[in-house]
């Protein structure tokens, strides 16, 4: 123990552990300086981004305290200065210590009172979302046009294609050839087409199956065309599927099209959605087949394929005829899975809104124009989200004795009869202390469990009015106020009676 | 135990069999998975760096589907190209997947042979006897702990360790250029020889300058940086990918053959406070812990060498590997037993230089690594290729209350009893340098 604390005591030891302390510093800036560089980014994974704000804070003061702990040792090793607390009389030393406490309260409390002046704004913005009927539809049916009214002008715009009705969804949708392993026998597994509650045909596909554990199944339907389907530079593959999860994350669905090439090959393209997140490719042992795993589709997820580019990419040829359609679900047999698609069609042009390719189910747009046009779909029913800026602000504080109350007040005027399926509001929270107020009446505070943001639905009023509150507790304000008045006395006494006792009681260190 | 001496060449061949016998049914049940899919999947054109940290999932026929996805390789790109070059042959093979783990295990195999050859090498530079030098060849060789890791276990950490062996002999027989090509491939097999890096410059800077010493630190780094991204950019794989995956390795939180495990302890005593216990474990000072532990490896080697008569001796420079390594064991939060085998070899062949009456040495070393092993993952669980019920069993003790508990704390002791081991080892080592200066 004796070693252990003379150790402790060795400059070399306080030189070593101030070293790796300011070098593990060194490294933190270096990473961060660089994985500002855009191909550098990856240099974040050294620094200390991940840390909490007490680590951070606790960290930071570290490295604060390691420097003067630095230029402590420099200035006794090299210049001889030593650093000691004086004996202080009990007067001076009450004295010290009551200052000391006050000088701690008021920056404590100055940096609660910083805090609630510079808590960035909640600004909440107001969402509706409803559905739209087309005005026109030309090309063919593969163009629709939606007009959106002019008080939602310039408003950003989320289209929510899981949610909107197709007609003429499906290119194949026929029962095939039927292959299965590791089902339960009396139908339970199918491939049929059905309605959605919210009125749109789907595909769905279920496995149900047999109860063994660490047996790969499936149900697969493979749909061989009678005409087989001309192939050209613009042939896409739409899809809009879900697939339901599975309890060992081994759950998939797959689409399968088999080709002819050019050269009168025979080639597969498999795109396969696993319910856990994958992404990889690969090729069967001859080269004939090429599969795709993209990501985890337990949600709704949208894709689009140009057909010739992504056969082309794949086996260095050019396909002339798709000859059949292959749809699987499956999973380990002691699963029951569904897979549904709400598009699975083969077209001559993509998805495009309004002149732009769609990458997601859920499409942005900012509406320059009240128009919008979609193409390479028949769209019946559109669900669109408007996001609506408030048109009124307001922002005070509140002073008490424990507390500042920063408030701030924000107003929707929804002039427009709106005939909304839901109405939502979202903001970010910026503390936990955070009280909310929609309409007069406090928002339950469950919804802070949300750590970016709150969803609260609201009933059908023309005027939508959030107050937000943020609480800061200052509780050492008293403190402050009490504590001042006892030093002052004892720095005016000790000032007029005594130049020594003053000295001792504000020089407690020394050089 | 090895009276005969003259059995030496029997002996290596019994090591060898022993290894053949167990090698290609056995394998560590995540570790040696993980290898199996990545081969597979490499070989089929996956990105090496594109498996993660995204997941590949069990493939039918190969290996077992004890987990249905694993994570890749967080190592520079040489074991997962070896990985897919077996895969490759074992696929133009009409032959069962056990061969393909057994070409998996080959390598390791090779590597342990290697390493072997090399202790032979350095003790008979150290004490000019042969027969000293075919004994700690074979206290090597038929290291239990030494064939479990790499002809059970599957892992490969005896290929760097015979480059990083082979490093330290050139160094002495004065080729520095090629220790640093041999260092530097030791650090693209796997990047922990790259600890021994400023041992072999405080060596050069005392024997030639310290120019010869840039060179040689410049050398050993250009062979990892050129052989990663000669794949990269020939597979087109994608270089922030394969840097995440490098540096990822730093952020491991206490794990395995560590006190530090006491972390995983604690989260399954008190698994509602996980995200405190995450919040201490990852603080930069824990995380970067194994920092000041090489730092005071280095600082000792320094100073021995200062101190020392023979600065340049073998015996000196063995002293600051174990230095590094021990100083490196003791603070990085995420010790995996294999790591072991760094230090097994240095102790057998510096044990005739330092060792004293009072002095523990490489047998207490294996035995608590090994006894660590098996509380950490019974050995029924090897052999999960045969039957995957062998890790379920295991799996679901481990992972249920109170058996996960019992396990937790067993496996805390045992670590904090290896790491008072390297301590003891580590003071032993110290004071008996200090005597002979």
């Amino acid at each position: 123990m004796k070693k252990v604390l003379n150790l402790l005591r060795d400059k070399k030891v306080h030189y070593v552990v101030i070293v790796w302390i300011l070098l593990i510093n060194v490294v933190e800036i270096i990473a961060e300086l660089l994985a500002n560089i855009e191909l550098l980014h990856f240099f974040e994974l050294l620094g200390f981004g991940y840390l909490s704000t007490t680590s951070r804070i606790v960290w930071d003061a570290l490295v604060a305290l390691t420097i003067i702990w630095l230029v402590y040792r420099l200035a006794k090793d090299t210049f001889q200065i030593s650093l000691g607390i004086r004996q202080l009389s009990k007067r001076a030393l009450l004295t010290t210590i009551l200052l000391l406490i006050w000088t701690a309260s008021s920056i404590t409390a100055v940096l609660q009172l910083a805090q609630a002046i510079s808590l960035p704004p909640a600004s909440p913005q107001l969402e509706i979302s409803r559905y739209y009927a087309p005005c026109n539809t030309t090309d063919g049916g593969l163009a629709t046009y939606f007009t959106i009214n002019d008080a939602e002008q310039g408003a950003n715009v989320t289209l929510d294609l899981s949610k909107s009705v197709f007609s003429n969804a499906f290119s194949f949708y026929m029962i095939g050839e039927i292959s299965m392993l590791g089902v339960k026998d009396g139908g339970l597994s199918y491939f049929s087409l059905k309605d959605s509650q919210m009125g749109q045909k789907m595909i769905e596909m279920k496995f149900f199956g047999n109860g063994t554990d660490g047996l790969d199944g499936w149900f697969a339907n493979k749909i061989q065309l009678e005409e087989p389907l001309k192939v050209n530079g613009n042939t896409t593959l739409i899809l809009l599927l879900k697939l339901e999860p599975s309890l060992d994350n081994t759950a998939w669905t797959y689409i399968k099209l088999d080709f002819l090439s050019t050269d009168n090959k025979e080639y597969s393209l498999v795109w396969k959605f696993h319910d856990k997140p994958i992404n990889s490719m690969f090729y069967s042992a001859d080269n004939k087949m090429k599969m795709y795993l993209l990501g985890s589709s337990v949600e709704w997820t949208f894709f689009q394929f140009n057909l010739q580019n992504v056969f082309y990419t794949s086996f260095s040829n050019n396909p002339k005829l798709l000859n059949s359609i292959e749809y699987g679900v499956g999973a380990e047999a002691d699963n029951i899975i569904t897979a549904n698609f709400l598009l699975a069609k083969i077209e001559e042009h993509p998805l495009k809104v309004n002149g732009e390719l769609v990458e997601s189910v859920k499409p942005t747009l900012k509406l320059d124009n009240p128009g919008i046009l979609f193409e390479g779909a028949n769209v019946s029913r559109l669900y669109a989200t408007l996001t609506l800026k408030p048109c009124k602000k307001e922002k005070h504080f509140q002073q008490s004795l424990t507390k500042i109350l920063r408030l701030e007040k924000y107003e929707w005027s929804l002039s427009t009869p709106y005939q909304e399926v839901e109405k939502r509001i979202r903001f970010n929270f910026t503390n936990k202390s955070m009280r909310i107020f929609l309409n007069g009446g406090e928002v339950a505070s469950k919804t802070r469990v949300f750590e970016l943001s709150a969803y609260e639905s609201l009933a059908l009023q023309d005027e939508v009015i959030i107050t937000i509150v943020n609480e800061v507790d200052t509780y050492l304000m008293p403190i402050i106020s009490i504590l001042l008045i006892p030093p002052l006395i004892v720095c005016l006494r000790i000032t007029f009676k005594s130049k020594e006792r003053m000295e001792s009681a504000y020089a407690a260190f020394y050089f | 135990m090895y009276k005969h001496l003259d059995k030496f060449w029997a002996l290596i061949l019994l090591g060898l069999i022993v290894r053949l016998a167990l090698c290609f049914w056995t394998g560590h049940p995540w570790d040696f998975e993980v290898f199996i899919r990545v081969g597979y999947y490499v070989a089929k054109g996956s990105s090496l760096f594109g498996i993660y940290p995204a997941e590949s999932y069990y493939n039918e026929g190969l290996g077992q589907p004890i987990f249905p996805y694993v994570t890749g390789l967080g190592y520079l790109p040489a074991w997962g190209l070896y990985t897919a070059l077996v895969y490759k042959i074992y696929s133009l093979l009409p032959v069962s997947p056990f061969f393909y783990y057994f070409l998996l295990k080959l390598a390791p195999m090779l590597g342990d042979l290697a390493s072997t050859q090399l202790i032979y090498s350095l003790t008979r530079i150290v004490t000019g006897k042969v027969e000293k030098a075919r004994l700690n060849a074979l206290t090597f060789f038929l290291c239990p702990f030494i064939i479990l890791v790499s002809a059970v276990w599957g892992m490969f950490d005896s290929i760097p360790l015979a480059f990083t062996l082979a490093s330290v002999l050139l160094l002495l027989v004065d080729k520095p250029f090629l220790s640093g090509l041999c260092l530097g491939m030791g650090i693209y097999i796997k990047v922990v020889p790259i600890i021994y890096l400023p041992i072999h410059m405080l060596y050069l800077s005392s024997k030639r300058d310290f120019r010869e010493a840039l060179i040689h630190l410049l050398t050993t780094l250009l062979v990892p940086f050129i052989l990663t991204m000669v794949p990269l950019v020939y597979f087109g794989w994608e270089t922030s990918k394969a840097a995440i995956t490098i540096f990822s390795q730093t952020q491991r939180t206490g794990e395995v053959l560590t006190y530090w495990n006491i972390s995983a302890l604690l989260n399954d005593l008190f698994p509602f406070s996980s995200g405190m216990l995450n919040e201490v474990f990852s603080f930069p000072l824990v995380r970067y812990f194994w920092v000041l532990g090489l730092i005071v490896g280095y600082l000792l080697y320094h100073k021995l060498q200062k101190s020392s008569s023979e600065p340049q001796s073998l015996s000196l420079l063995l002293s600051g590997y174990l230095f590094a390594t021990i100083g490196f064991l003791l603070t990085r939060t995420f010790i995996p037993e294999q790591f072991v085998l760094y230090l097994t070899p240095l102790l057998i062949v510096q044990a005739e230089g330092w060792r004293s009456e009072k002095s523990l040495g490489w047998m207490h070393v294996w035995v608590s690594a090994l006894t660590f092993t098996f509380i950490n993952l019974y050995p029924f669980a090897f052999a999960y290729l045969i039957n995957p019920e062998f890790w379920c069993t295991f799996s679901y003790l481990a992972s249920t209350k109170p058996y996960s508990s019992v396990r937790y704390f067993a496996r805390f002791i045992t670590a904090v009893l290896f790491d008072l081991l390297l301590v003891k080892i580590l003071y032993g080592m110290v004071r008996s340098r200090e005597e002979s200066a």
